[in-house]
């Protein structure tokens, strides 16, 4: 089993809790890879992560700037750590024949673009590293979301953190593990979502006399260690009995989640407005061009529209009172 | 429709019919005509908190306990609020000349509740759409046009960054492999140069070594040095009576010891002949004159002999001058190469003969003399080999001639002797104290004799020249290591020794050739290593260059991801402000289409009004054609035949009045729900009668046509005349 970085959150975690992780591995009874990530080396004080004990069945990986590791006569491992920075001369050996060869790095690989978060510590990984190991897959540890990618016939795969740290969009979508076999001299991926770790959702509804129906269609599928935050846009008529409202989905949702969020920020306060006819009819308008709508993205755009409509009619009744 | 009023105002336990089509109510002032419309209003008018107050109004006007009611009862969902209905349904004569906006309390709500009815809001939808359009493609710097451009420029200048980065990120490869390639070369070289540093390292401690014995012998040479220094010096010290030198005052001492000598032998001499003489009276037959003169030659040859020895210092000078001459005539030669000047050295040849005539031992030229003196003078039995001797014995025996030659012509008694004697013995006892003073500093100075003084001092002096030399040397020495005192330095060279001794140095044969081999060696090595040492410093300097750069560049990773980011949020801004486009275009359709439903009730009101004006004006070629063209500032705005746009208050009276009831009609015709009936209060009372009837019948056409009731309130006669009307006479 591979851990690709970041198992623990800094390397004083490394020190309280190598015992308790120990414990837990030493059950398992496999050998365990643990690759140093840009968390393993806070506040590190020029400590070695190799230098701390684990249980036998455990082996860190963070010899720099690579290690190799050969299971069996079929296939190895390349091990890229977290780097600071990389040597300008990495050697990387030749593949073997017949050997298939999977490299294992944390950081953020260039070219896949990734977004990097406000709170995201960035760990780069030279895509040189990628295209010089000559390796048939390439896992790579660090970012939150679970993405895969094709970089000049390179195959690119972010395994995604195995937990919801915080919320925002990297700790969206299911979390996973691979599984990964070989057959025929081929690597077979299988990925297995990991629902017990939960995941971070966030949705965007309309506050209508549908929300409650919509919500209870999307709690089917949460789970208890998700967190999920909705925003609900649209016209309320009484900011009080909306807050009511609001109180009263998070706490009949709260207890099937981890965390429940339901913020109302994007909805306009208009006493008796509501019953305007103009929100009426633009709304049943909006309908129409939704049920006419013949892509997710044009149900997007429909969506924006309804949401800015929605919005501009009432600025404009409140600026006719 | 039968509407019971059991008691309302001046009206108790009356009935009246309301025809589906056309009811009128006709009577003179004060007839009941606006109890009866007051009755209508009520009954068709929702009865709640809001419209309380209105209620109150009306009832106001009968009293509190009115009983009336409407047979069959008017269903709730189309009751209304008195004012709206009054507004829209109820058009009385004060009100046939409305405006849809004037200052008139609760003029706005009902004219909202038209604009609600017949469009969607009373909002301006038009602005709304202007708004939309201008957030897409406005000029101001908030709107997508303005946004996508700043992102479409920030993104561009991403893109050159990255570029920028990408190429620099390719260039890396080529400057790894340089740099593998010239750390393995230094490698190599290093090795080579820890090779030759070894060699150095040997040499140089060979030479060192050999130093070190140089030095140790150096050493050992000046402790050596110092020894003798010590040992010379104690033995100066021993001799300091030497200091002073005491030859002159020896030879004097001894001068005057042999003049007293030569004087006593002399008066000796001179006793002795006188002596004989008195006993051998004239006893003598020798010549006296004869002997004297014979003595007297041979003084003088030896003087003549002894001072011909001191010519030898003149030979000495002839020499030099020869050597002199001969040097410089060899050099002008040589100088000038003209061989004529060695014709110089000639002359002076003879000089160099004098030279080359050496004097023979002095003691062998004495005795030639000596032997002839001894021939001229047979009778003084002389047996002397010494020059100065036989000068002394000459000048005695002289002394003796001349004491015999003067006794012959002078007398000469017992004082003359007696004097000699005394002169003698005075003589003697002075050399009795001048020996003894010579004997003194003969035992001060530790010698027998004047010459092993001269000896002795000389040895001295030499002494102390050495010694004062050697301490000149060691003191330099010593000043080398800034050392001023030679006890300190001695103590110092001592302690090297021992050092040198403790480090197990042992003493070898080299010296200092050996050591100029060894460091030509070691210098030919150093160039070598020099060589390399170069190589590897330009070797280095390129791999500093080289890392230097790459160090510079390894954070291009990080850079370049950071970048790609800043690109990726960029691009999905792109996109988001492309979907808020294509929503704000989508916004300004739906905008678009619920206007369409504005504009197709306006279209539907202005066709309307145009017809029920046509009508009400009986002008079915429509002359006039005037018709609603839309709302300008809550204004109803006509379009004329020509087309032009007015606010409908420009219009004559009649005209207005026709045209807001056409208007009203029109407005009715969208909005009207089944059940509600229309009360007209006197509407054509500035009709003239064509006009009037024209309306009237239009009106007719109109009730049956949209199925709306019509009640119509009016004292006109000519209401009578219409037998398809149900007509109540008040």
């Amino acid at each position: 089993m591979f851990f690709l970085g970041d198992t623990f959150n800094s390397f004083d975690d490394v020190i309280n809790l190598k015992d308790e992780f120990s414990d837990i591995m030493r059950g398992i009874n496999i050998p365990i890879y643990l690759l140093k990530g840009n968390h393993e080396s806070l506040n590190n004080k020029g400590s070695k992560f190799s230098d701390i004990s684990f249980s036998k069945n455990i082996f860190v990986l963070d010899k720099e700037p690579l290690g190799i590791i050969r299971l069996g006569d079929t296939l190895e491992i390349l091990a890229v750590p977290y780097q600071n920075t990389f040597s300008s001369t990495i050697n990387i050996p030749p593949r073997r024949e017949n050997v298939l060869r999977i490299l294992i790095a944390h950081g953020i690989v260039e070219g896949t673009m990734w977004q990097l978060e406000e709170d995201e510590t960035l760990s780069s990984v030279p895509i040189d590293i990628l295209k010089k190991s000559n390796a048939d897959l390439s896992l790579i540890g660090h970012i939150h979301k679970h993405m895969k990618h094709n970089i000049e016939g390179l195959k690119i795969v972010y395994l995604g953190s195995s937990r919801v740290c915080r919320k925002s969009k990297s700790e969206r979508g299911s979390r996973v593990c691979l599984s990964l076999k070989i057959e025929d001299g081929n690597i077979v991926q299988d990925y297995i979502k990991l629902k017990s770790t939960g995941q971070y959702e966030v949705y965007n509804l309309i506050l209508d006399d549908n929300m409650h129906n919509k919500i209870k269609d999307l709690a089917v599928n949460w789970s208890k260690n998700d967190i999920i935050d909705i925003n609900i846009k649209g016209i309320a008529e009484n900011e009080n009995s909306l807050n009511k409202e609001l109180e009263g989905i998070a706490s009949r949702y709260g207890k099937y989640v981890r965390e429940i969020n339901v913020k109302s920020k994007d909805i306009i306060i208009l006493s008796s407005e509501k019953h305007e006819n103009i929100i009426n009819e633009f709304l049943v308008l909006s309908d129409e061009y939704m049920k006419n709508a013949q892509s997710d993205s044009e149900k997007e755009i429909i969506e924006m529209a309804r949401f800015i409509g929605l919005e501009k009619i009432s600025l404009a009744l409140k600026s006719k009172k | 429709m039968i509407l019971n009023l059991i008691k309302f105002g001046k009206f108790s336990d009356k009935s009246f019919e309301i025809s589906p089509n056309i009811t009128i109510f006709y009577g003179e002032n004060e007839s009941g005509k606006t109890t009866i419309f007051d009755a209508l209003m009520l009954a068709f008018s929702v009865h709640d908190k809001k419209s309380a107050v209105h209620i109150k109004n009306i009832k106001a006007r009968y009293g509190d306990d009115i009983d009336y009611n409407i047979e069959p009862p008017v269903p709730a969902n189309i009751k209304m609020h008195p004012e709206a209905y009054k507004n829209i349904y109820a058009i009385r004569e004060s009100d046939i000349l409305f405006e849809l906006t004037d200052n008139k309390k609760d003029t706005k709500d009902w004219e909202q509740s038209i604009k609600m009815k017949m469009f969607s809001s009373d909002i301006d939808i038009n602005k709304i759409i202007a708004e939309i359009n201008n957030e897409y493609t406005g000029r101001s710097e908030n709107s997508v046009l303005k946004r996508m451009s700043r992102i479409k420029t920030e993104h561009n200048n991403i893109i050159d960054v990255l570029e920028k980065l990408y190429v620099v990120k390719n260039s890396l490869d080529i400057k790894q492999g340089s740099l593998v390639s010239k750390k393995n070369e230094t490698g190599i070289l290093d090795k080579k140069r820890i090779d030759i540093e070894n060699l150095l390292k040997e040499k140089k401690s060979e030479i060192e070594g050999y130093k070190k014995h140089l030095s140790f012998k150096n050493k050992e040479n000046v402790l050596k040095d110092i020894d003798i220094f010590f040992r010379t010096d104690q033995r100066l010290k021993e001799n300091n009576f030497l200091n002073d030198d005491k030859t002159s005052e020896l030879y004097n001492l001894e001068n005057q010891i042999n003049e007293n000598e030569n004087s006593i032998e002399y008066l000796r001499g001179k006793i002795e002949v006188l002596e004989t003489d008195n006993v051998n009276n004239n006893k003598s037959s020798f010549n006296v004159s004869s002997l004297k003169g014979r003595i007297e030659d041979s003084i003088e040859t030896i003087d003549a002999s002894l001072s011909t020895k001191k010519e030898g210092g003149s030979k000495t000078i002839f020499l030099s001058i020869f050597l002199t001459v001969a040097a410089i005539s060899t050099a002008l030669a040589v100088f000038t190469k003209t061989p004529i000047w060695f014709l110089a050295i000639i002359p002076t040849m003879p000089l160099f003969f004098l030279k080359m005539n050496k004097s023979s031992d002095s003691s062998k030229n004495e005795m030639p003399i000596i032997n002839n003196i001894k021939k001229v003078l047979p009778e003084l039995e002389i047996e002397l080999d010494n020059l100065h001797a036989l000068r002394d014995f000459l000048l005695k025996e002289l002394g003796r001639i001349t004491s015999k030659n003067t006794n012959t012509n002078i007398n000469f008694g017992e004082d003359n002797l007696e004097d000699m004697e005394r002169e003698i013995n005075e003589k003697r006892e002075n050399n009795i104290e001048l020996k003894n003073e010579l004997k003194s500093i003969f035992r001060a100075s530790f010698v027998s004799s004047i010459s092993e003084y001269i000896k002795k001092r000389e040895i001295y002096i030499s002494d102390y020249k050495e010694a004062d030399i050697l301490y000149k040397k060691i003191m330099f020495e010593a000043s080398n290591v800034g050392i001023d005192d030679i006890n300190k330095f001695y103590s110092e060279i001592r302690r090297n020794i021992d050092n040198f001794s403790s480090e197990g140095i042992a003493r070898n044969d080299a010296n200092e050739v050996d050591i100029s081999i060894k460091e030509r060696e070691y210098e030919k090595i150093l160039i070598d290593y020099n060589k390399i040492k170069e190589l590897i410093s330009g070797y280095n300097l390129d791999i500093s260059r080289l890392e230097g750069e790459l160090h510079n560049t390894n954070n291009i990773h990080s850079e370049i991801i950071d970048k790609e980011s800043n690109l990726s949020k960029v691009k999905e801004s792109i996109v988001n402000e492309e979907k808020k486009r294509d929503a704000l275009m989508l916004l300004e359709k739906m905008f678009g289409d619920l206007n369409k439903k504005n504009d197709e009730v306006f279209l539907s009101l202005s066709k309307n009004s145009k017809v029920l004006y046509s009508h009400i004006t009986d002008n079915a070629q429509g002359s006039e054609d005037i018709s609603i063209s839309g709302f300008k500032s809550d204004k109803i705005i006509v379009k004329d035949k020509q087309n032009e746009e007015r606010p409908v208050d420009y219009l004559s009276s009649a005209t207005k009045d026709a045209m807001y009831l056409s208007i009203r009609l029109s407005v009715l015709s969208e909005i009207h729900e089944h059940g509600r009936i229309i009360l007209l209060d006197d509407p054509f009372i500035t009709f003239d009668h064509n006009r009037t009837i024209n309306a009237l019948m239009f009106l007719k056409a109109f009730s049956e046509e949209k199925n709306i009731p019509i009640v119509l309130f009016t004292k006109d006669e000519y209401a009578k005349n219409f037998d398809d009307f149900l007509i109540h006479n008040l």
